[in-house]
């Protein structure tokens, strides 16, 4: 039974290699298609309103922080939202909208130990590098 | 085949790729290179295809991956170590369910160029995919307690599209490994255990002393 049984399977196989070789090409000429390689805006997006990062480094001061990358220089992200004035800000969830679609949701508690850098890059001090979010275009603010 | 054989192969090529996954990976991305790819295409899919040909045995890579997820746990680097060790567990399952789905054990008997090819593009495909997307959801779910399906579905497009130099590689890799089934290793016993479990203990040694001169 065997022998025979994966013979088959194996004459199956080039059809599934053909198969995620269309997925694969198909996904690549789609996020060619639909989205740019980095943010080249002056602006982002925060809680649906275009927001002006250079008036942002302007008005915002800047803290250091020492993360296992190395120090770097940014505004703390609990800054920037109290900024945009967001109220009771511990009653939302932010996420971090990257512009090849990457992107991570952190609470509060996480927000207060992070900082937007000006290289459009956000960087936690207890999260994994997963998200540590580069090229942000947006940060969606949504109710818990 | 003696079980005892088998678990030391299974533990010798398990710390292989732990160690590749925990030592050569960092090294290749410090050097800007697509670590994630290179560590599936060409790392995993040789010890994974190579432990298959040798031992012809069930489960083998199961266990694989448990050792090596096991061994990447400890490995300091790299951000949330549980997710990464059970994405490399995850890929040793997903490549044992594929290869003993499609072959039988004496992979001699695969003669055919093309299905080799494709048995090459298809597991390294979905291993790739099943590790990153194993990665994505454990990641914020263990780092915030969160787990946003809009994120993931989101990142989609990506993984799949980055899986596709993947395949590709894994289509060169494979048959290529697979060509190696004319070299016959034997090792008497005197031999074999000293050396299997010799080299997987300077691969955790070195794993383990990186992790304590991290720390």
């Amino acid at each position: 039974m065997p022998a025979i049984m994966t013979k088959n399977r194996e004459r199956i196989i080039p059809f599934f290699a053909m198969i995620v070789l269309i997925i694969g090409i198909g996904s690549t000429l789609y996020i060619h298609a639909t989205q740019s390689a980095s943010n080249t805006s002056a602006e982002i997006i925060i809680n649906g309103s275009p927001v002006s990062t250079e008036s942002l480094f302007k008005e915002l001061s800047k803290e250091t922080i020492s993360t296992d990358d190395g120090e770097k220089i940014g505004i703390p992200l609990d800054r920037l939202i109290e900024y945009i004035g967001i109220v009771n800000p511990d009653k939302y969830q932010y996420s971090f909208i990257a512009s090849d679609g990457y992107q991570q949701t952190v609470i509060w508690e996480n927000m207060k130990r992070g900082i937007f850098t000006e290289d459009y890059r956000v960087f936690f001090l207890d999260l994994a590098h997963a998200f540590w979010v580069r090229n942000i275009i947006e940060i969606e603010v949504k109710e818990i | 085949m003696n079980k005892m054989k088998m678990l030391a192969g299974m533990i010798v090529f398990g710390s292989l790729w732990g160690f590749s996954e925990c030592i050569i990976g960092p090294l290749l991305a410090d050097r800007g290179l697509p670590a994630g790819m290179l560590m599936t295409g060409l790392f995993a899919m040789v010890f994974l295809v190579f432990s298959r040909m040798m031992y012809q045995q069930k489960g083998m890579q199961v266990g694989m991956g448990l050792i090596a997820g096991s061994l990447r746990f400890f490995n300091p680097f790299g951000g949330c170590h549980l997710c990464s060790a059970i994405a490399i567990m995850a890929e040793g399952l997903l490549f044992e369910c594929i290869w003993n789905y499609t072959t039988t054990l004496d992979l001699s008997k695969l003669n055919n160029l093309t299905a080799k090819v494709s048995l090459g593009i298809f597991s390294s495909y979905i291993v790739f995919i099943g590790g990153y997307i194993v990665t994505q959801a454990l990641t914020p779910l263990i780092s915030t307690g969160l787990f946003n399906i809009a994120n993931l579905i989101s990142f989609l497009p990506q993984i799949f599209a980055r899986a596709l130099a993947v395949a590709l590689l894994g289509g060169v890799t494979v048959p290529i490994t697979l060509s190696l089934k004319n070299i016959h290793m034997t090792l008497n016993d005197k031999y074999y255990y000293p050396a299997t479990l010799g080299t997987a203990m300077i691969c955790w040694i070195l794993v383990l002393g990186n992790w304590i001169i991290y720390l």
